[in-house]
């Protein structure tokens, strides 16, 4: 199917390296002045490589960066560097390992799914503990940002570039830093000239393209690290969060009209929705020899929320498809429009969720559609370890021998409240003219 | 007179030859036949031969049998006048009577049921059939990346129906290497029916392929009809000459296998389910069941009524899920 493929190619895109998977690895772009430097290396001692150990083979399994934030110990890493814990916590345990080798345990205290955040405390004190001081302030747009971390296993590695200000990309928030963040980063400090905390390393979006969670977010996890969750309610809280934000999110996404918008002469549809969604078109319009008439609208939001290495959340995916014969005659026109298959966004296993159950129906046509018959299907699965949470995905097909006009959308990590709202929603967001 | 009376099997390759120094002959079960046959639709006494004093034919005299019996595939009662290499017919049991000083000539004469059967008996056919598939196949790909739709629609019909004949004729294949002798004939009820299920399964596997295929260019309700059609053309002369079973027992079972297919697969959507894309919903514009073709249309109120039962089911399927997490926990607990 050319819109599967279309969906792909958008997807990849989009789709946003998280700086512990693969990133290409490019030189930073400029060098820190000498003072500045000598300044920046003084705070080495105070990052660490975080590493995930697997009890079972007493093996890391996942590695990123991490940093002091406390004298008593606090340490700042990214909950993507240890969701391997947050799903099997009696399975692996948390090490941070400084420039000098020093090794020492952490215990996870809590995290922020959403923001990508989790809250460490050292298990051994020594007598002279270091830490980073958070910024007061935020940057100002062009501001010098560096970036620390521990790439691989290839020592501490300091990434120059400069603060662009809160990416319009994410709903989350996420600072738009023109460094190149490599593997192994995730969860560094990024900090202004004086050496404070702007910032947590978090992913990359290209050679040059990389995000980092701005230090606000810190704040709320910090007021509560006296309050450690306990492990067999991590999966309640990551449900929680969730749920919050998707609250939010679709509370703000679902509050204006949808304008409708043209998609030939024959069809209305509803674009980009605001927020963090965009758009891409496509139709078949210059192709002379096609035998039929293709145009079509893609879109997608970013907000993708990650919760494990094989399961991922928040997508929204939405799509519109419209057809017209031409040249084919109607078994032939039946065969191309009634063929699309639609899969859900995001990834999950069948630990995490359920089978899809799905409700398909042929619709009672409108006034416009009179001489059309209207499918409809929608599946949706639950989350197993965080009750309350579906994944749903939905179509509409309207056709008839010779025009056909589908609309799709795919929604992941929602309540049935927010699902049952924007599928009544956009059941309207597709019309005939 | 010395004659020679060849008695086929059913495929009409083989036959059992017997040499006899008589003027008469009696056919049936009965021990003290002079041609002793081994076929229940065969009386005990069924046919008396008689040869004329020329020698030159002899006639043919029906015992009164219950299901009769034929010359040269005709019917007839009482007497008939009957010449050597004349294909005679006692139930299933074909024979032809020589002189013995006769030129020596196997008939390749053979029924049209008879000549499928055996043409399925080759690994041949069904390779060939096969690799038409796979040209099929391959032509297909190449005109839908010229996007020439109008051999599309046509071609996955074939090749759907091409491999469907491929598996059904390498099943019918590997049947009759199998039981390259018993497949002549089952004496044995209970093995004769467990064959003919097997086979009629086996088939319906392969002709589910074929739907599969013929259901992406037709409504699902055409291709039913075409699919249980072809199905039935093609499952009953399956093992026909080789089972005791009377016909409508035959007949009965396939029709029965078949329609439960058919049905199956409308009342239960799982017959659908692709195991291998365990977490993909199976949400494909056009391939709504039949059984909603007839369904009334429901108003989008109705329609986002309906919807939230999914959530119901999804979270059902969800609680279960947890409990047995918690079993497998619980067990893994007390084996340590």
């Amino acid at each position: 199917m050319d819109l599967k493929k279309l969906r792909v190619t958008l997807l990849a895109m989009l789709s946003v390296v998280l700086v512990t998977g693969t990133a290409i690895s490019q030189e930073s772009a400029g060098q820190p002045p000498e003072q500045i430097r000598s300044r920046l290396s003084q705070l080495y001692d105070q990052v660490y490589q975080i590493q995930i150990i697997e009890s079972s083979t007493q093996n890391k399994s996942s590695l990123g960066s991490g940093f002091q934030i406390s004298a008593d110990g606090l340490v700042i890493t990214n909950y993507h560097v240890v969701s391997g814990l947050v799903f099997e916590p009696s399975h692996h345990k948390i090490l941070y390992v400084d420039q000098n080798d020093n090794e020492g345990e952490l215990e996870l205290i809590r995290f922020d799914a959403v923001n990508d955040l989790a809250l460490l405390r050292k298990t051994e004190l020594s007598e002279d503990e270091q830490y980073l001081n958070l910024a007061r302030q935020t940057p100002e747009l062009g501001d010098s940002v560096y970036s620390l971390g521990n790439p691989r296993n290839v020592g501490m590695l300091m990434v120059s570039g400069a603060y662009n200000g809160l990416s319009d990309y994410s709903f989350a928030g996420r600072i738009l830093f023109s460094g190149s963040l490599n593997p192994g980063m995730s969860g560094g400090p990024a900090v202004n000239a004086s050496g404070e905390v702007i910032g947590v390393n978090v992913s990359t979006a290209g050679s040059q393209l990389s995000f980092l969670v701005p230090v606000t977010k810190i704040e709320h996890l910090l007021a509560q690290a006296s309050d450690p969750w306990q492990p067999d309610n991590y999966m309640g809280e990551i449900a929680a969060q969730v749920k919050a934000f998707q609250a939010d999110y679709f509370d703000q996404l679902l509050a204006p009209e949808w304008t409708p918008k043209d998609l030939g002469e024959q069809a209305l549809v509803t674009g980009e929705l605001g927020l963090d969604t965009s758009c891409w078109g496509n139709s078949n319009e210059n192709d002379q020899d096609a035998k039929f008439r293709s145009l079509s609208l893609t879109c997608s939001n970013s907000n993708h929320i990650f919760l494990s290495g094989n399961f991922n959340t928040g997508v929204l995916h939405y799509s519109y498809s419209y057809r017209e014969a031409r040249e084919l005659n109607p078994l032939q026109f039946h065969e191309l429009t009634g063929g699309l298959t639609f899969y859900p966004d995001n990834r999950a296993t069948d630990d995490e969720v359920t089978k899809y159950s799905c409700e398909q129906q042929y619709l009672v046509p409108s006034q416009e559609e009179q001489g059309h018959y209207i499918q409809a299907g929608f599946c949706t699965r639950a989350y197993i370890n965080m009750e309350g949470l579906y994944d749903v995905l939905f179509y509409r097909h309207s056709a008839n021998s010779s025009r056909s006009l589908m609309s799709h959308f795919t929604l992941a990590g929602v309540s049935m409240e927010t699902a049952m709202e924007f599928t009544g929603r956009f059941l309207e967001s597709a019309s005939w003219k | 007179m010395e004659i020679v009376v060849e008695i086929f099997d059913s495929s009409l390759r083989n036959a059992r030859i017997e040499k006899l120094d008589v003027t008469e002959l009696r056919i049936g079960r009965a021990w003290n036949s002079d041609i002793l046959v081994t076929d229940p639709d065969v009386d005990a006494e069924h046919l008396l031969v008689q040869l004329t004093e020329d020698s030159e034919s002899f006639t043919l005299c029906d015992l009164q049998s219950t299901n009769g019996s034929r010359h040269n595939k005709k019917k007839f009662d009482g007497q008939t006048q009957a010449g050597f290499g004349d294909l005679i017919q006692l139930g299933r049991t074909r024979l032809k009577i020589h002189r013995l000083h006769d030129p020596v000539a196997v008939t390749k004469q053979r029924s049209f049921l008879d000549n499928q059967l055996v043409q399925l008996h080759r690994p041949l056919i069904a390779l060939a059939l096969g690799a038409s598939a796979i040209v099929l196949q391959l032509l297909d790909m190449y005109l839908s990346s010229s996007r020439d739709l109008e051999w599309h629609s046509v071609l996955t019909s074939l090749i759907g129906m091409t491999t469907g004949l491929a598996v059904f004729a390498l099943v019918i294949a590997g049947l009759g290497k199998l039981f390259r002798n018993e497949f002549v004939y089952w004496p044995n009820l209970g093995l004769a029916a467990s064959a003919i299920i097997l086979q009629k399964l086996l088939a319906v596997v392969a002709a589910w392929i074929s739907f599969n295929a013929l259901s992406e260019g037709l409504d699902e309700f055409i291709s039913t009809l075409i699919i249980a059609t072809i199905l039935t053309l093609w499952l009953i002369p399956g093992l026909h000459l080789c089972t005791p079973l009377k016909p409508w027992i035959r007949n009965t079972i396939t029709a029965a296998v078949v329609s439960a297919t058919v049905v199956t697969s409308y009342i239960l959507p799982s017959f659908r389910d692709n195991p291998w894309q365990h977490n993909q919903p199976q949400l494909v514009t056009g391939s709504m069941p039949a059984s909603l073709l007839l369904a009334p249309e429901v108003s989008r109120e109705e329609y986002l009524e309906l919807i939230t039962g999914t959530f119901a089911d999804a979270d059902e399927l969800a609680v279960k899920a947890r409990e047995e997490n918690l079993e497998n926990l619980e067990n893994l607990g007390s084996e340590r």
